[in-house]
């Protein structure tokens, strides 16, 4: 058992050194530069890029530790503990627990590992899982068994569910398995190791299952589970001559043993031979090897190189403290001597061999065979009673021993070729037929069995294979479950946003609106309060033109006729009332000129009042009125078109007195300053507005002048009262034009 | 024979005024005196009258409308419209209406007699404006051709420019003018020839009137 526990550490060591060179070449990919040399670390200033090429020095596979490392990394420290860089730092010390470690300070290695543990909930994944596996290795260098188990279980569950650490989970697994072995708990080998075969598989990567195959070979074989490391190493088979080890002569034994064991002594010879052929085989190897080739040799009758055999058998002689080893060189001899038909010496050493005992060990299986060896060179002497002998004593110890089918069938050939040489009742012909028969059949079940039984790991690793992929798809199910949980949730979580930013919106367009409505309503408010102001001004001033009506007409009508009639009686009286010349004379004349006077005013306040024909006799004959009048009393000519003009009955009235007086106006304007003496006035009737035209060939209107200024400037309002364009404009001593369009109301203003 | 009046003014001033100036005259007899129109229509001696002195300005049924009335009942009397307002138009208005006489009041009272003397041997008495003859004057905005289509000079510039498929802004620059302005006459071209709005039509009267070729 000490053995299996100092090989299990050696091998352990090598493990940490296939994880550690794992890593280092995974680093190797991500980072393409390769790991500087110590010297050109050491040169570099104290950077990032520094500590992360130390940091992988410190942790290669191949780094030889000193103490100059130790220095490094403590200035690497301080660095990092002054640039507050926590990750850094708990890689630093994991790093530093390592050179430690190495260096045999195994206290040391520890404090540093539980300090760079303290920042496993902040480190990210890889750092923390270095963590772990720093102190699982520092535990198992202590032999702390129960924390090592505690880092075991702790990067096992670490690692569970994270497929990126396959590689660190497998190498978990083994390590762990290792260490229950070697506390003597072989009960979960088989289970740990197929998991970690199909994880290995699942993984794509072929190193990892060949090694983790060999790793599990070797540790079969270390528990002297020969069949199922069989199985294993057959797998193996094609790379296991490529792949040498310590153990592949170990390997090679058990696969040779195997196929011995199955009657398959083709194979066994091959494996044998090769096993011989090792380069690092032992000598007990070698001799072991050698005796069992002149072995198979001699059971399948090829005797070509059997002479070279000889010659290495009796080069490596035997192991004289291993009966096995001393009985299995005398039956090789034997062989040799039999199948050299040297029968003398043949028989004495299957007798030599046969004779062999020890208190501990008996070696049946090598005593069958050198009696029956005896007995067939008996046999062939024709010394039937000799034969019989060493038949019958073979017979006897192949029913004390449970040995092997395989030898019972060799002995039940052996003695099936005996009895048929022998005379004897055929009845014993038939029993030995039968026994061989069944004894043949036995071992076909057992080879039966021993496929099956492949077949059925087969099986079952398939199934298992099936079901881990089975949980693959199902944990893949789950995470898309989960991501479309996640969708979900994000298109919920979306949802609700757009809710709430359309709720937002709808809140503020509301407010919007709110505001505008209030906005609107102020300003429907003023409108109406300024409507209000206008309709009053309106009302006022239809009030004010029925008042200038109402007054213009009792001017024109009530004083005009009175003043006509007081004319009519003036004018009426006789003639030369008084004596021409005197005083009540001249004092008639002066009151009939002052009352033509009056009434000529009268006549004009009440025009300017209101245009009375305008309103009596319509728009277009107040214009022609207004034109003609012009024509007859002036010396200026107008020329005129009123186009349309017919049905002005419903227009406005302030629209009728507003273009009415625009136009007067302009005419006014023209005879009092234009100096002209040819006018043109058009007056269009357009569908939903008038357009005023005139133009004159006068001095032409200067904007500037301030004689006519303010009559532009009346002209301006009385356009803008009637929401009318106007366009003027004079060229000196060629004219002016005025451009007026008034749009018609449908209403009253 | 000595004139039969009716006096209908609805000043009774007025009426008082004139039958005062009437009363030593016995050439003329003042048979009624009415204050509207509707009351000299019913009165029953209006067809004895000679002549009916009507103002035109009453309240009910005003002088022009009783004008049409009268001229409807045939009467032999004559119709001399008494008014206030000097206006060429209402005179037009009245002489259609078969008046005999217009008299503004204001100014030609004292020869009513005279007037009505004039009307009774069948002439008429009608204000005579004359308006200066357009002939003796050279210079018109109208354009020569085309006066009969109340088109002017400027007028005719715009359509010819409108016919070379310019728009009213090329129009307007190339003539110095707002677009408004051209706008504007353009809308005056159309509405006096009572044309669609449309160029097409525009450049068929071109055509039609020789303004292009």
């Amino acid at each position: 058992m000490r053995s299996i526990s100092s090989l299990l550490s050696v091998f352990s060591l090598f493990i940490w050194c296939l994880i550690a060179s794992i890593f280092a070449h995974g680093q190797n990919i991500s980072q393409a530069p390769p790991i500087k040399n110590l010297a050109e670390i050491k040169q570099m200033p104290i950077s990032q890029e520094k500590i992360g090429q130390l940091i992988r020095y410190a942790r290669s596979p191949r780094t030889i530790y000193t103490t100059e490392i130790k220095t490094l990394l403590d200035e690497a420290i301080s660095y990092a503990k002054s640039s507050k860089k926590d990750d850094l730092l708990a890689n630093l010390l994991g790093t530093k627990a390592i050179v430690e470690l190495n260096l045999g300070n195994l206290d040391a290695a520890l404090t540093l590992a539980k300090q760079a543990e303290t920042f496993f909930d902040t480190l990210p994944d890889g750092l923390a899982l270095t963590t772990l596996s720093d102190l699982s290795r520092i535990y198992g260098r202590r032999g702390d068994d129960a924390n090592s188990m505690v880092y075991f279980d702790k990067i096992e569950a670490y690692t569970k569910d994270k497929p990126q650490f396959i590689i660190a989970r497998i190498l978990n697994l083994r390590n762990r398995t290792n260490l229950e072995v070697r506390n003597g708990n072989i009960a979960k080998v088989a289970t740990n190791y197929s998991l970690a075969l199909n994880l290995a598989k699942q993984s794509n990567n072929p190193a990892l299952l060949k090694d983790t195959r060999y790793a599990y070979a070797n540790m079969l074989l270390n528990i002297r589970k020969e069949d199922e490391a069989f199985s294993v190493l057959q797998e193996l088979i094609p790379d296991l001559e490529n792949t040498i080890t310590d153990k592949t002569a170990d390997f090679f034994a058990i696969l040779s043993r195997n196929y011995e064991k199955n009657g398959d002594y083709n194979n066994a010879f091959i494996y044998a031979e090769k096993e011989f052929k090792l380069p690092n085989a032992t000598v007990q190897q070698k001799v072991s090897s050698i005796n069992r080739m002149i072995f198979f040799a001699y059971l399948l009758n090829q005797y070509q190189n059997l002479d070279s055999y000889y010659l290495e058998h009796k080069k490596y002689g035997f192991d004289p403290n291993s009966l096995f080893s001393r009985k299995a060189y005398q039956l090789a001899e034997s062989m040799y001597f039999d199948a050299k038909k040297k029968y003398a010496l043949a028989k004495a050493n299957y007798l030599k061999g046969y004779q062999l005992k020890s208190k501990k060990e008996i070696g049946a299986y090598f005593d069958v065979f050198c009696l029956i060896g005896l007995a067939k060179i008996y046999q062939k002497q024709s010394n039937i009673d000799s034969a019989q002998f060493y038949f019958d004593k073979a017979a006897a110890i192949l029913k004390e021993n449970t040995l092997a089918p395989v030898i019972k069938l060799f002995y039940t050939q052996a003695i099936k070729n005996f009895n048929s040489t022998k005379a004897i009742s055929t009845d014993t012909i038939i029993q030995n037929l039968e026994q061989e028969i069944k004894l043949k059949d036995t071992l076909f079940q057992l080879r039966l069995s021993k496929l099956s039984n492949e077949l059925a790991t087969k099986y079952s690793v398939s199934e298992k294979e099936k079901a881990l992929a089975l949980a693959k798809k199902q944990q893949q199910l789950q995470q898309l479950e989960i991501k479309a949980q996640k969708n979900k949730q994000l298109l919920f979580t979306l949802i609700f946003a757009i809710i709430v930013i359309c709720l937002a919106g709808l809140a503020y367009i509301l407010m919007q609106r709110r505001k505008q409505a209030t906005l609107i309503h102020n300003a429907s408010l003023a409108n109406l309060k300024k409507q209000h102001q206008l309709d009053l001004m309106q009302q006022l001033e239809k009030a004010q033109e029925n008042e200038k009506k109402r007054v213009a007409e009792r001017l024109h009508d009530e004083v005009g006729a009175m003043l006509s009639i007081a004319k009519l009686n003036i004018n009426t009286l006789k003639p030369n009332l008084f004596a021409a010349g005197n005083e009540e004379d001249s004092k008639l004349k002066v009151t009939k000129t002052l009352i033509n006077d009056i009434s000529e005013t009268v006549r004009n306040i009440s025009h300017s009042l209101m245009p009375i024909a305008l309103e009596k006799y319509g728009f277009k004959s107040a214009i022609l009125d207004l034109v003609t009048t012009i024509n007859t009393t002036n010396t200026i000519h107008i020329e005129y078109v009123l186009e349309g003009l017919d049905n002005t009955e419903h227009w406005p009235q302030n629209f009728k007195i507003g273009a009415y007086r625009i136009i007067q106006e302009l005419l006014n304007n023209i005879i009092k300053h234009a100096d002209a003496s040819h006018v043109f006035i058009q007056v269009v009737n357009l569908t939903d507005s008038i357009t005023i035209y005139v133009e004159d060939n006068g001095k032409g209107i200067q904007a500037a002048n301030q004689a006519n200024g303010t009559g532009l400037k009346l002209l301006a309002t009385n356009i803008d009262f009637l929401a009318g364009k106007l366009e003027i404009r004079g060229e000196p001593n060629i004219g002016t034009f005025a451009l007026i369009e008034l749009p018609i109301p449908t209403h009253n203003l | 024979m000595i004139i039969k009046l009716i006096l209908a003014d609805d000043h009774p001033v007025v009426l008082n005024g004139i039958k005062a100036h009437f009363a030593a005259d016995n050439r003329f007899d003042i048979i009624a005196m009415v204050s509207n129109g509707l009351e000299l229509l019913q009165h029953p001696l209006l067809p004895l009258a000679d002549v009916v002195l009507l103002d035109l300005n009453m309240p009910g049924l005003d002088g022009l409308k009783a004008l049409d009335s009268l001229k409807n009942k045939k009467l032999n009397a004559k119709i001399i419209v008494l008014t206030n307002y000097h206006s060429f138009e209402l005179v037009k208005d009245c002489k259609a209406k078969g008046a005999h006489g217009y008299v503004v009041k204001s100014e030609d009272l004292q020869n009513l007699a005279n007037h009505i003397l004039t009307v009774i041997e069948g002439k008429e008495l009608f204000p005579n404006h004359y308006e200066k003859d357009d002939t003796d004057n050279k210079f018109s905005y109208f354009d020569d051709f085309l006066k009969k289509y109340k088109l002017t000079k400027r007028e005719v510039e715009i359509i010819r420019l409108v016919c070379q498929n310019l728009r009213t802004k090329d129009i307007a620059e190339r003539l110095y003018l707002s677009e408004f302005t051209v706008h504007t006459h353009r809308k005056n071209i159309m509405r006096k020839l009572e044309l669609s709005d449309s160029t097409v039509a525009l450049y068929e009267f071109a055509l039609k009137t020789n303004l292009i070729s």
